[in-house]
Order: C-alpha cells, then structure tokens, then sequence
C-alpha cells in the first residue's frame, strides 16, 4: 500500500484569455492560433492535439490574423505590423509595417507565396514571401471602410473582402473591384464580418444580420440568402471540395451548409445550400474557424476552448481546455514550496502540512495543521508580463524571465528573528545569452535555453551568475521544453526536431535518444534509477536505461504499443514525476486525469489472480461533484484517476506528498462574458 | 430556376431622363450612356463614372455613342447630320472632326465589327463607304412622312429590321440586307393586328420576330421560313403582367429568353417580366419603381439597363437551358380548401380507402387541435402557408380587431411559437379591457384578492385584477420567451399598465399563487413571475425611479420585501439539498469538508491485492 498527501491547489488564478483567430498548417499539421492578450498557441496535431508552443505576447499587443506560410508564422494586428515569428526562440524574426494603419485580417494565398493585409482605412495590402521576410508588392485601391475579412480565391488573381454593408471581389491583376452590396436595413448597416470564395466565383459571406449570403462573383449579385444564426456571423470557412461551408459566430453554433442537387419535381437540377448540421459546441461566441483537409474542423472563441470536431464519416468532438504556457508552476520539492506565476508577478507559497496522530482519519480530507503561507510576491517592474519561472529545490533561488532577459533572486524565507526578504543577484556575466526557458539543476546552477540554440549552465551565488559550461544542441534545433532531475546531474532536452537528448551536466556528455514517430509531449527523469521516461502525442510511453543506454526491459515487454487506457484519453500526458521511495511508479497526468503507471506488475495486482490494483480514496467523500469524478479505471499496469476539475500540475514534492495544482471550469466561466441567449421553449 | 432576374443596383443617377439617347457597350466591360449634351463611360459593377464628353450647347447628340473595337473609336451623331468620332483618351471632343453628311442620319449599328449607319431615308451602308459619298444624298426606300419606330439588327446576321409608321399610321416591316449597295429592302409588308395596336417588337438572333399587342397578345414570326403574308404571325402567349396597351420594351436575353418591361399591372411602377420562349410562360419578375413611357432599357454585359425614375439600373440576369423541371419548378403548395397541408393525394386515397392510413407526420402541423372556431379564423385569412409564428402573429391581430377573447385565450394556449411581439400585443389588449369583459367566458378559480401583508405596517396586497381577467393573463406571462426579444417590445406597454402588472406579479409572489413548479393549467411558476418583474423593472427603470406617486413607491418597496423573503428562504433550502440527500442515502455525515477551499490535504491510498489494507 502507498499512501499519500496530496496537496490539492485551487487558488491559481489563472485567467485564460479568448481565442481571437486561428491558421492551419497541413503539412506538419500545425494549428497556430492567438488569444486576447496577444500571445500566439502552437498546437500539433499530428497525433493528439497539443499544445506545444507559447509565443508571449502583451496586453498591449493584438493579433487579429495568423498565416502559415510553409513551415513559417505571420501576424498582424491593430499596431499595423505584420511580423513574422521564430518558433525557435519565441522573437520576432521580421515586422513589416502595412499600409492603413491597424491590421483587421491577414491571409495567405493559397500557394503560400504571397500575404494579403485588411487595414482599418480600406486598404488591401499584397507582399510577396520571401527568404528574409516579406517585401511589399502591391496596394488595391482604397475602398470605403474598414476591411474585416479577406479571403483568396485559388487562383490567386482574386481577393474577396468583407466590409460595412458590402463584400467586394478584387482582381489583383487589372486592380478593378466588383462591390457586392448589402442594402442597410432600417439604417442600420450591416457588418460583413467572414467572406470565402468557391473556384467557381461564388463569394460566401457571413453578417451581422446571422445570414449567409451566396454571390454571383461575376455580377455582383446575391443568389441564396440563409438565416443560419440568430445573431453575427463571425466566421466562415470553405471546405476543400467546395460544397461545404462551415460557420459560426456569437450565436455559438457551429451549422455546416451543404451545396446539394436537389432532383425531383421541385427544384429541378439546380444545386442549392441547405443546413447539413448543426452543432452547439460551445458556449460563447465562436470567433474563429479552421477546417483541416481531411475534414477536421477546429473552432474557438470567447469561451476560451479549442474544440476539435470531425463531422464525416463519424462525428467526433474533444474540447481542449486552455491551459497555462510551460514554466507557469513550478515546485520546489525539499521546501515543499510551489512557486506561481501570474501575469506581471510571481507568488511563492509554502504548503500546509498535516502532522499524522495515532487516531485513525475516518476522512480522506486531512486536517491542516499549518496551513498554507504565502512567502513572496514579487512584480515585475513597469509591469512586465513574467514569461517564465522556476524556483529551486530548496527554493532559495527564484529564476524569471522577461522578454527574454534572465533574472535570478535569491530568498531568504522567514525566521523567528527576521522577515522573509528577497535579493536580486546583480553580477549576471556578459556571457549569459537571451533566454526563453530555465530549469534549476538541483541547488545553485540553472540551466538556461539560449535564443541561439544553447542550452548555458549557469552558476549562481550570492553576488554573481556566471556561465560554467554551454550544452549545444544540432545546429538549427530550438529547445521546447527541458526536464533536470532532482539532484541536477542529468538534464534532458526536448528540441523542434522531436529529438530528446540527455546530457550529463557534470561532463557535458550528450546521449540522443532513439527518435519516434510521434511528438514528444512530456519527459521526465528518475534519479535514482538513471531512467528516462517520454511521453508521446500517440499515447506512447518509453522509459530509456541511461545506465544500460537501451530501452529497459518494462519498456520492451510491456510498453510496446500504446496502452489502450491512455489511447481512450482525449488529451496528451502533460508531465511525469518520480517518487523515489516507490520507483516502481510514474506519476503522470493529462488534463483531467492523474494518471499511474505501474513497472512491476505484481506490485500492482498480479493479472493472474485477476484483481487490479484499486485507488482507494477513505470512506465517503463530502464533495459530490469530486466523488462522481472519482471513476478510477485500473488495470495491470496502469490506474486513472479522473478528475472533475482540470489539472495544471501533477507532480511529486516529497517523501509521501504530492501535488494537484487544479482549476475549477466554473471559475473560469464566472469570469467570462453573458452568454448569447436564445428562446427556450417549455421553461415553465 | 434555369433563368432569374437578379437584384437591381443603381448606378448612374446624374442625368435627365428625356434627354437619354441609349446606352451602349464599351470596351472592358464598360457602357457607354449617351444623353443629349454629354456622353458618359460607365464601369457598371463597380457603379462608377470613368469618363465624360461633353457637346456644346449648339451641338448635340442625336443618336447614342457607338464604340468600334476595330478602331478602337467611339462615333456618335451630332445635330442629326454630323459624325464624330473620338478615342478614349480624348478630352475635349470639340477638338474632333466632325464629318457632315447631307441626309440625316437616324442611328448608329455594330455587327460583327463593322460600323453601319443608318439614314431616316432607310438607307443603310458602312461608315467607311459612306463617308466617301458623305456629300451626296442617301436615297432610301422611305418617304419624308415615314417615321422609323423601331430598327433593330439581326444577330449573326446582315440583315436589319425596320418597323415604320407611315403619314397614315400604317405601319410596315421591312427587312435590308446591309452590305447590299441597292437600297431596297428584302422584305416589305405590312405589320398589323384586328383591333390591336403594336406596343413592343423584338427580333431574337434566331430570326423570330416578337410583337407585342394592345391586346396583351404576344405573336411569333419566323422571318425566315414564314410567308410574309402571316404577319404577325402565330400566337405564342397571352402576357398578363404587363398593360399591354401601353408601349412596352422588349429585349433578347438569350435564343430562349426574352425580357418585358412595361407598366405593372397589378401595382404602381413598372414591372420587368422575363419570359421563357420555349414554354411560353413567364418565369421570373422584378419591379421597377418607375414606368416611363416608352420604357427605356437596354441589354449590356450580363445586365439590363433601365431607366427608373431619375436613374439607370442594372439589373443582372442568369438565363440557363431550361427544361420541363427547372420551369415548373416552383409551384407553391395549395392549402386552401384543406383542412391541413396533408397532401391532397392522400386525402383522396383516405376517401377511397379508409384502409390507408395518413402518416401521422403528414396530418400534424400547425393547422391541428384547433376548434372549429379558431380554424374558421386560420382559414378566412387565407394566407396559404405560413410558419407557425407568422400564423399566430396574423391570427391574433385578426382576433384583436375582432375583439373575441374566447378565442384569444385558446389561441394563446393552442399555439406554441408566438412572437413576442403578439404576446405583448395581446397582453395590452387584455389590459385596457375591463374586468367585466372577461367575466363568464370561461369558469375560473375564484382568487382571494386580498392578503395581509408581510410587514404589519403595511399595507394590504391586493390583485389589480378580477379572478376570470388574471386567468386570462396567466396564458400570456406563462408563455416561452427570449428576454431580448421581449424588451424590445416591452416599452410598448404603457406605464400605468405596466404598474398595475407590477402589482398582480408582486401579488402572485407574495400571495403563493405563482407556485414553484407550475402544473401548466394558468398557473404561473415563481420562476415565470421572477423573469417578468425583472423585465418589467428594467424596462420602466427610469420611469420607476422619477415617479412621484407614493403608491408607485409602496408598491417597489413591498415588492422589495417579498424577493428579500424569497431569496433568504432559497438560500437555506439550498443549504438543506445535500443534508437531505444524506438522509435518503443513509451516508454518514462528513467530519469535514473543505473541497470548496481553495486549498486543502487529501489523503490519497494506493491498495493492492495481500497487503493487508
């Protein structure tokens, strides 16, 4: 038996922001999208989706369109910038300035090769994409009010706008204009906020008025007119064999309109749009839309939650919750510290504590006998967003970083005769490159991701950091994400080629891990048995022998195909940890679960006496909500423990504690605007 | 629809309607719009001007600008007798030359590249060639009394068609062949109809000719095959939305469609009716504001231009192959006569055979679980079909004229979409009725209209309403609504109503007849009153606020008194809901329960099997 405490944390505040727009990359099926505070969401969805990247962006910063052109990020927003991002090292690469002032939407063509920038004064903006950034090519006449949406049409001579009261259709090549007007109804105009463009001409748009409008490009004129929402049409988009066309907007349902030919006696062989499906998704406005190739439709908006749907030929929905970027919690172990960041600070608490009596607890809620204490709270000066943090094992030092500038503090926590204080370390070594990720190897060194591509141990004392060794990794690869084990010696590097590499800190030596075909989602390292254990995208697991530099035998005979427990999972492995006391364990945990692997099969319940290991949590549970989440799944191997909230953080602390950093969904949704209400019928 | 006449756009409107001359096509898709002192380059679906060429005030057009692609010129008639003829990029045409002719020159036709013109004599010869005989007579066919009324090309061809009234107003079709240097025509007879007077001509590229009659007679004549002597030929159709016996325009649209324009007869203004020759009907109309006699239209790019009002309209148009299916297409269903949609075979299947049954999707619709009263009213409307809320929409304004609130109770009841709009409309009415109205309609529970109050101060809670008028109103604030909705029209209820339903909703709550969970019979639910009050709060908010009567303000504050009741009361039930599930699940209570801190110690256990947990 194993019994632990658990330090169940529901005080982060985490505050996710609205999903404004969004862009698919298909050929390394990348969804890029931005959120409200500006910063820009890799997700891969190769696999499982994922959140792999976090570009930072401001308050003051607005993406209102993002554009995959090949392997590269644009964007553009209200600042008239478009710039473009490096995925490595989270900078800017190029910001080109746009003519007309703030940027409503940006589109790539459809052969990646040019981009096409909507201004506040009407002004369509070309560039055409090349090695160094873009260079400008062209500006369209400039039309009456501000373009909202644009969209290519495949043959990259014509781009259709939305604006007030009209769509318009561009020829790029004589520059001439073809206005598809609206007329106001009872003065009051009409907003084309989407628009989309069949091969055939037909301009598809999306208003305020919740209608679809079907237009004859070539004349100008309205064809089919369907009320598909009952208010702003905010999104549209066109599927690839152009008869299906997706919508949505602040009446958040999803509704697919079909072109169909209707045969029969009553509309002869003409084809027409009708409403295929429709779909309530979400629960507040939909802003953004993206439909995949293969027919995977992606949605956001307001509500914050990505949504993955599949209509055809099986219908599919998985909502993933957002979740804050990596380097957000950070756990100090030996102090039994957590370290949190929120916008422009970071909060250092120091857990409770429950001292264990001879009385037996009826209860599986412990009384706390110290309960939490918050240490710390530093801001960053001229309220800075925090990027990253991480505080040290012993939490004596607390690193940050800030538009990649590295900052390193030393804590001295309080004492009877003295308060808490906290000391900036000022002798930082000109050697220190820009960072954008650090991870404390055990007391005093710091390892930290260079936006060059190096990973600099760094040093760290009272007065100074200086940098001891630089561990590089294969030239053009970027860290995404690194893990240090306990005692600091071992640091493992997960790099954009979907390589993990191990180095030993001490001596710099490098070992490459075998390479797979699936993401890797999450790494962790055991110490004390000198394992390496990956997460993939697929739901794979490896655990890898540092010692015996092969895969460990529980990794060949039982890991060899991903458990189907885990595939049945809607989200990835987030993070792995180790509790040293029972290294036949890893613990792991996704969005909704915490997740138990067990090595050895008997110390789990031995499949031949048919009785798997059970999670056994007291007597009764007081919370309703938590008991009915409390659906454990066992197996031979591997036990699930659901949870009701969404769980940020999973991980061991110390000796026979352990950690859930938790959010409550109707935290989140307190925080969220009204909801767009619609008639219920039957509401007695 | 293989063919349909698209939504109209206006795009010139600087310009007086009689000095219009015609509109012509110009290179890249523009048009060329000559008037009589100024001639205009158009881009039409981009709605605007690109280019202007003004004559002087001595020298003005007479017939409308042609555009040669050949020489890249446009040529016009000034005064009758001078040809001018300018590029695109000229400024000022007064600059151009001007070439004199000495017979005067009726209009201006392209074909097939070539410029022809067009002499009042009937003469008809190429520009070029006529330019080196400019100075000399151009002897036609047709006397100095003839008046060319209508001349129009063959498509494909080289032959043009005349239509000229003679001094007795006799008129005669003549057909020339243009590249023949002799002058007479290849066809001359007389165009004529019983007791008919022609008001439109159209000859499609397929060599048929259109006439329109007073009649309203539409005839065909095939110029080619048919003897000459059958002028006007056979019947084709009867055109009935059009006055026929006013002048009217006809144009080709394509080899199987032709359009109408006339005075509408049906409405004011004129009417566009696009007809299919094939099927001999009409498929397609568009309105016109405007008639104007004769109509003025012309074919351009993938438009017709018309003249509406002090305005030209494009009005573009898709014309197809048709086919029996894509012309019938469109027949509406026929409800009247029927007690429902139920499709009219069925009916008849049923009368045949008892056996068959009607699908029971097929007999259930809006026109069901009605009383025969109620259906009287659904079908002396005669709407056709309607959905659900335009039906009970039309229904109760039809039985507030009629003042019947029998009926307006059951069609409250009986409908389940009723737009807002018609609740409020009905809910005014049931307002500014009488108590006495309502009384022995239909037998109601008697209410106890007076309850002491809450504070012993206060006053007495008394319903504003008889108990037969409150039932009554129950059916309208016990309906489905969307709040949205409902506050845009709820400002149509005046205040004092509004008030006095104030009151009755206050005295429900207070009174215990608004129940918790209502049975549906007129009873109104604690939830229904909350949702109406609020409402009726927000919506006469300001109203509430400056009101100096006392009354007004004893009403909020017992109101206030009430909910404060209600809301303590809902708090400790909600404090009860999980002990009582304790109870009935026999659970031992919790010793402690800090799951909705925001931070606490679990106890989390790992068993297995032998090892003595």
């Amino acid at each position: 038996m194993a019994e632990y405490k658990l330090h169940n944390v529901r005080f982060y505040d985490f505050e996710p922001k609205s999903i404004q727009c969004m862009s698919y990359e298909e050929k390394s099926c990348r969804l890029a999208l931005s959120r409200a505070d500006g910063s820009i969401e890799i997700w891969n969805c190769q696999d499982k989706p994922f959140l792999q990247k976090v570009l930072p962006g401001s308050e003051e910063s607005s993406v209102e369109g993002v554009a995959w052109c090949g392997e590269r990020l644009f964007s553009a927003g209200l600042q008239g910038f478009i710039l473009e991002h490096d995925l490595v090292t989270s900078g800017i690469l190029s910001r080109t300035s746009v003519t007309g002032g703030p940027t409503w939407c940006l589109a790539a063509s459809p052969s990646k090769t040019k981009l096409a920038a909507g201004t506040e004064e009407g002004y369509l903006n070309i560039f055409k994409v090349v090695d160094s950034g873009i260079t400008y090519e062209q500006t369209l006449k400039r039309q009456e009010g501000r373009i909202l949406h644009l969209s290519w049409h495949s043959s990259e001579d014509y781009i259709v706008t939305g604006s007030i009261n009209c769509a318009c259709l561009w020829s790029l090549k004589n520059e001439r204009m073809i206005l598809c007007s609206i007329p106001p109804s009872r003065h009051q105009e009409i907003i084309v906020w989407c628009v989309g463009i069949l091969d055939d001409m037909t301009i598809v748009s999306g208003d305020s008025r919740g209608r679809i409008c079907f237009w004859n490009g070539k004349l100008g004129v309205i064809t089919e007119v369907i009320q598909t929402h009952k208010a702003d049409i905010l999104s549209l988009v066109v599927g690839a064999d152009q008869k299906t066309v997706y919508v949505a907007g602040v009446h958040p349902l999803i509704v697919r309109l079909n072109r169909v030919a209707l045969e029969g006696w009553e509309v002869g062989k003409k084809k027409r749009w009708v409403i295929a499906v429709s779909r309530n998704v979400h629960t507040h406005d939909i802003r953004a839309l993206v439909l995949s190739n293969s027919g995977k439709l992606f949605s956001g908006g307001v509500d914050t939650v990505l949504n993955f749907s599949s209509y055809s030929p099986f219908k599919m929905e998985i909502s993933f919750r957002a979740h804050p970027p990596r380097g957000s919690i950070s756990v100090a172990g030996a102090a039994s510290c957590l370290l949190l960041k929120q916008k422009e600070r970071l909060e250092l608490w120091r857990l409770g504590s429950h001292f264990p009596t001879s009385e037996a607890q009826p209860s599986n809620f412990l009384h706390l006998d110290e309960d939490r204490v918050k240490l710390l709270e530093v801001r960053s000066p001229g309220g800075e967003v925090i990027d990253w943090c991480a505080v040290s094992p012993e939490a004596i030092w607390i690193a940050y970083i800030v538009t990649n500038k590295l900052r390193i503090f030393q804590f001295y926590p309080p004492k009877v005769d003295s308060k808490a204080s906290l000391r900036r370390v000022r002798g930082m070594s000109e050697e220190i490159q820009p960072s954008y990720q650090a991870v404390w190897l055990g007391a005093a060194k710091l390892a930290s991701a260079a936006t060059k591509g190096v990973i600099q141990v760094l040093t760290v004392s009272e007065m100074e950091t200086s940098v001891e060794r630089e561990l590089t990794l294969k030239p053009g690869c970027g860290v995404i994400q690194m893990c240090a084990s306990s005692d600091g010696n071992t640091l493992v590097v997960v790099d954009d080629q979907n390589e993990v590499t191990v180095f030993n800190v001490e001596n710099g030596d490098r070992l490459l891990l075998p390479v797979y075909s699936s993401w890797v989602t999450a790494v962790g390292v055991d110490p004390a048995n000198q394992l390496v254990v990956v997460a993939y995208a697929d739901m794979m697991i490896k655990e890898f022998s540092l010692y015996l530099r092969r895969f460990t035998d529980f990794s060949r005979q039982v890991l060899t195909e991903p458990l189907p427990q885990l595939v049945e999972l809607t989200t990835t492995i987030r993070h792995i940890s180790f509790d040293a006391s029972n290294p036949e364990q890893i613990l792991l945990h996704n969005d909704d679960c915490i997740i138990i692997l067990y090595k050895n099969r008997d110390a789990a319940g031995s499949k031949a006496e048919g009785k798997p290991a059970k999670i056994k949590r007291g007597l009764h549970s007081p919370d309703t909500s938590n008991s009915r989440s409390l659906r454990t799944k066992t197996a031979d191997n591997i036990s699930i423990i659901r949870r009701t909230n969404q769980v940020l953080h999973f991980s061991h602390v110390r000796e026979d504690s352990l950690i859930s950093v938790e959010l409550n969904p109707l935290q989140l949704q307190d925080k969220l605007p009204p909801t767009f209400k619609v008639k219920k019928y039957g509401a007695r | 629809m293989a063919a349909i006449l698209h939504e109209a756009s206006v795009f010139c409107v600087d310009f007086h309607l009689k000095n219009l001359l015609g509109v012509t096509e110009d290179k890249e898709d523009n048009v060329l719009i000559t008037c009589r002192g100024v001639v205009k380059r158009y881009h039409v679906k981009e709605r605007r001007q690109l280019q202007c060429w003004t004559a002087k005030s001595w020298h003005l057009f007479t017939s409308a600008a042609v555009y040669n692609p050949a020489s890249d010129k446009i040529t016009a008639i000034i005064g009758n007798t001078s040809l001018i003829q300018w590029r695109h990029d000229t400024e000022d045409i007064e600059k151009a030359k001007k070439l004199n002719f000495e017979t005067s020159i009726h209009q201006l036709f392209m074909s097939d590249g070539t410029l022809y013109i067009l002499f009042s004599t009937g003469q008809v010869e190429e520009v070029s060639v006529a330019m080196k005989s400019r100075k000399e007579m151009k002897p036609g066919f047709l006397s100095a009394h003839d008046t060319i009324r209508h001349a129009e090309l063959i498509k494909g061809t080289k032959y043009l068609l005349l239509v000229v009234e003679s001094e007795r107003n006799v008129l005669r079709l003549y057909k020339i062949q243009m590249d023949n240097s002799s002058s007479a025509p290849v066809m001359n007879c007389p165009l004529s109809l019983d007791d008919a007077r022609l008001t439109g001509v159209c000859v499609l590229s397929s060599g048929k000719l259109f006439t329109l009659w007073s009649t309203g007679d539409l005839y065909t004549f095939d110029l080619e095959n048919d003897y000459a002597d059958m002028l006007p030929g056979q019947k084709h159709a009867e055109e009935g939305s059009v006055v026929a016996a006013k002048n009217a325009k006809m144009l080709e649209l394509s080899p199987s469609h032709i359009v109408i324009i006339g005075l509408d007869r049906q409405d004011e203004g004129g009417i566009m009716v696009l007809r299919d020759i094939r099927f001999g009907i009409s498929i397609s109309v568009r309105k016109l504001k405007m008639y104007h006699n004769p109509p003025l239209a012309w074919v351009v790019s993938q438009g017709v231009v018309v003249a509406e009002g002090a305005s030209l309209s494009w009005i573009p148009f898709t014309v197809q192959e048709s086919n029996l299916a894509t012309v019938f297409a469109t027949k509406v269903f026929e409800t009247q006569g029927s007690a429902s949609e139920v499709c009219h075979s069925w009916v008849k299947n049923r009368n045949q055979n008892e056996s068959q049954e009607v699908p029971a999707a097929a007999v259930k619709n809006v026109y069901c679980n009605k009383t025969n009263a109620l259906s009287k009213v659904i079908g002396e409307l005669d709407r056709g079909s309607l959905s659900e809320s335009l039906l009970a929409s039309e229904v109760i304004k039809c039985l507030i004229d009629k003042k019947n609130l029998k009926l307006l109770n059951e069609a409250v009841n009986v409908f389940t979409d009723i737009p807002e709009s018609g609740l409020i409309d009905v809910l005014m009415y049931y307002l500014q009725c009488k108590d006495m109205h309502f009384a022995g309609i239909i037998d109601v529970p008697q209410l106890l209209l007076e309850i002491e109050p809450l504070d012993k101060d206060g006053d007495k809670i008394v319903c504003p309403f008889s108990s037969e008028k409150a039932y009554f109103i129950n059916g309208i604030l016990q309906k489905p609504f969307t709040d949205v909705e409902l506050l845009k029209v709820l400002s149509k209820i005046p205040f004092d109503n509004a008030v006095m339903l104030i009151q009755y909703l206050h005295y429900l709550v207070a009174s215990g007849e608004a129940v918790v969970a209502s049975s549906g019979s007129q009873t109104l639910s604690l939830c229904q009153a909350g949702e109406w009050l609020g409402l009726l709060l927000d919506i006469n908010y300001h109203q509430l606020v400056i009101s100096s009567e006392i009354t007004v303000h004893r009403l909020l504050l017992s109101c206030f008194d009430s909910t404060t009741i209600m809301c303590k009361f809902l708090e400790h039930l909600m404090d009860t809901g999980p002990l009582m599930q304790c109870v009935l699940k026999g659970n031992p209570l919790p010793l402690c329960s800090h799951t909705s801190k925001p931070y606490f110690l679990e106890r989390l256990v790992l068993t297995k099997k032998g090892s003595g947990e």
